[in-house]
C-alpha cells in the first residue's frame, strides 16, 4: 500500500521522463540513494521551484508505492540551493565528480550516512569555491574507503614487506587491489607506483589534504592511478572526470 | 492490418508523446480525409528533411544560410542572444523585444554527461565577434548546465573584449511571493534594480 514519507536529500542528478517529468536521482541520510518521478516539473516551475536542480539539499515528501516501484515527487521545499558553486565553473566540475562519485560506489537504498555526510560536506566547501587537487584525491580515497574499495597500500600483498621499504620500484596490482613490492611485481603487468606517491598517499590518510605538499609529477601519478582503481571497480569511467579534463584543456 | 498501415504506426510511434493508440487513431485519420492530405503531409515531411538546415552563421534551422534573420538588415547587427537550442531562440523571438541576432550552441555544458566546450558551438560564436559587436547577451537556461555553460562563455568573450550580460532570474509575471522558491526569490532579490 502507498505511504507518504518525508525525507531531507541531495539531488544526485535527473533526467527527462516523457513530454514534462523528471526522474530525480536523490541521495539521502536515512533512505541513501533513490530515485523519484517528479511529475510535470519541467512543464510547471510552480510545483517544484529551483528545488531540483543539481546539488540542492531540499525537503522531500514522497510516494513510497513499495518494493521495486518507482517513488512519486509530492512535494520538495529547498534547504540549501548550494547557490555559490553554481558560480563557478571548476566548482560545478568538482560538485558534479563528487555526486557522481559517490552515486557510482552505492546502490540503491544502501546504508549511506557516511556517504551523505560526505557529499554534505564537500558540497559546503565547494561553496568557498573548487577544492584543491590534493583535497581531491583524498576525497576519493575517502569514497573508496566508504565503499569497501580502500587501496591496500601498507605493505606488499604477496609477502608482507612493509612499504617504503628497501629500494626499487614498486607497482599496484589492479586485480587484487593493493601494491606489490619489486620482487613479487616482477614478471607481472602491473601499474608502477613510485615511492614518493606512496608517501603523499600516506601522508594523505595521516594528516588529510591540509598538511599534505607534492609536487606535480607525483600528483600525476596519484590522479591517474587512483583514476585507475576507481575505473577498475566501475567497470567505466566516468563523465564528470572527462568534463574536468575537458575543462583544463581550455 | 496492412503492412504500410503498420508501417506508419510503427514510424509515428517514435515520435514523442505518441503511443501505440495514437499512432494508430493519427493512422485511420490520414487514411479517413481526403487522399490530398496524406501527400501533403508526407511532402511536408520531406520538405522539412530535405530543405532545413542549421544557419552556418547562427546555427538557426532554416531552408537559407544565412537564415532570415542573420539577413535582415533591419536587426541590430551589434548584439548577439546566445541560446542553448532553436526552441529557446523561438521563445525569445516571440517575446518581441529582441531586435539582434542570434546564436545557437546546440546544447549546454553538462559535468554529469561529460559533454564539454567541444561540444557546443563556441568557438563559432567567438569567431563571430568582430568590430561591429558591442553585447552578448546568454540566455542560457537557469540551471546548473546552463550556469555552467554562460560562466564558459564569459570567460571566452571577455578576452575578446566585448560586453557580457546574462538573461534576468526571479519572479515570473503573475507570480505570488509566498508561492516562489527561496532560491528563486534571493536571486530576484539580488538582481533587483532601480525603478525608473
Amino acid at each position: 500500500m502507498p505511504r507518504f514519507v518525508r525525507t531531507e536529500a541531495i539531488v544526485l542528478s535527473r533526467r527527462d521522463l516523457g513530454e514534462s517529468d523528471r526522474i530525480i536521482q536523490f541521495l539521502s541520510r536515512e533512505r541513501g540513494k533513490f530515485s523519484a518521478v517528479a511529475p510535470a516539473a519541467r512543464k510547471s516551475r510552480r510545483r517544484f521551484g529551483g528545488c531540483l536542480e543539481l546539488f540542492c539539499y531540499t525537503r522531500l515528501r514522497v510516494v513510497d508505492k513499495g518494493p521495486n516501484r518507482l517513488q512519486r515527487l509530492e512535494e520538495a521545499v529547498l534547504i540549501d540551493g548550494h547557490d555559490k558553486i553554481k558560480t563557478d565553473l571548476v566548482a560545478i566540475g568538482h560538485a558534479g565528480y563528487v555526486s557522481e562519485l559517490i552515486a557510482a560506489f552505492l546502490g540503491e537504498e544502501d546504508e549511506a550516512e557516511s556517504s551523505f555526510d560526505l557529499l554534505s560536506a564537500t558540497l559546503h566547501c565547494l561553496d568557498q569555491g573548487p577544492l584543491s587537487t590534493v583535497s581531491l584525491r583524498l576525497l576519493e580515497l575517502s569514497v573508496l574507503s566508504l565503499a569497501g574499495f580502500a587501496p591496500h597500500l601498507g605493505s606488499c600483498l604477496a609477502c608482507g614487506t612493509e612499504s617504503l621499504a628497501g629500494e626499487g620500484m614498486w607497482a599496484y596490482d589492479h586485480s587484487r587491489g593493493g601494491i606489490l613490492c619489486t620482487s613479487c611485481a616482477s614478471g607481472h603487468e602491473n601499474q608502477n607506483i613510485p615511492v614518493e606517491v606512496q608517501c603523499f598517499f600516506r601522508s594523505l590518510r595521516q594528516q588529510g589534504s591540509e598538511g599534505t605538499s607534492v609536487d606535480p609529477q607525483c600528483m600525476h601519478l596519484a590522479r591517474s592511478l587512483l583514476a585507475k582503481i576507481i575505473d577498475s571497480y566501475l567497470g567505466k569511467p566516468l563523465k564528470s572526470r572527462e568534463f574536468l579534463r575537458k575543462l583544463a584543456g581550455v | 492490418m496492412a503492412d504500410a498501415m503498420q508501417r506508419l504506426i510503427g514510424l509515428l510511434r517514435q515520435l514523442p508523446s505518441v503511443g501505440e493508440k495514437t499512432a494508430t487513431r493519427l493512422v485511420f485519420h490520414i487514411l479517413s480525409s481526403p487522399p490530398d492530405y496524406g501527400h501533403a503531409l508526407a511532402q511536408a515531411v520531406a520538405d522539412v528533411v530535405e530543405r532545413v538546415h542549421p544557419c552556418r552563421r547562427c546555427g538557426n534551422l532554416s531552408e537559407t544560410s544565412p537564415c532570415s534573420l542573420c539577413a535582415d538588415p533591419r536587426r541590430d547587427q551589434s548584439v548577439i542572444c546566445v541560446v542553448e537550442k532553436v526552441q529557446d531562440l523561438l521563445a525569445v523571438e516571440n517575446s518581441h523585444e529582441y531586435r539582434g541576432l542570434y546564436h545557437v550552441l546546440g546544447g549546454a555544458l553538462s559535468p554529469l554527461e561529460g559533454k564539454g566546450p567541444d561540444q557546443i558551438r563556441a568557438t563559432e560564436l567567438v569567431d563571430r565577434l568582430g568590430s561591429e559587436v558591442r553585447e552578448v547577451i546568454l540566455a542560457t537556461s537557469a540551471s546548473v548546465e546552463g550556469e555552467a555553460t554562460a560562466l564558459y562563455l564569459k570567460k571566452r568573450i571577455e578576452q575578446a573584449g566585448v560586453r557580457v550580460s546574462r538573461i534576468a532570474s526571479g519572479i515570473p509575471v503573475g507570480g505570488e511571493l509566498e508561492y516562489i522558491d527561496r532560491g528563486t526569490l534571493a536571486l530576484a532579490l539580488s538582481g533587483r534594480r532601480e525603478m525608473s
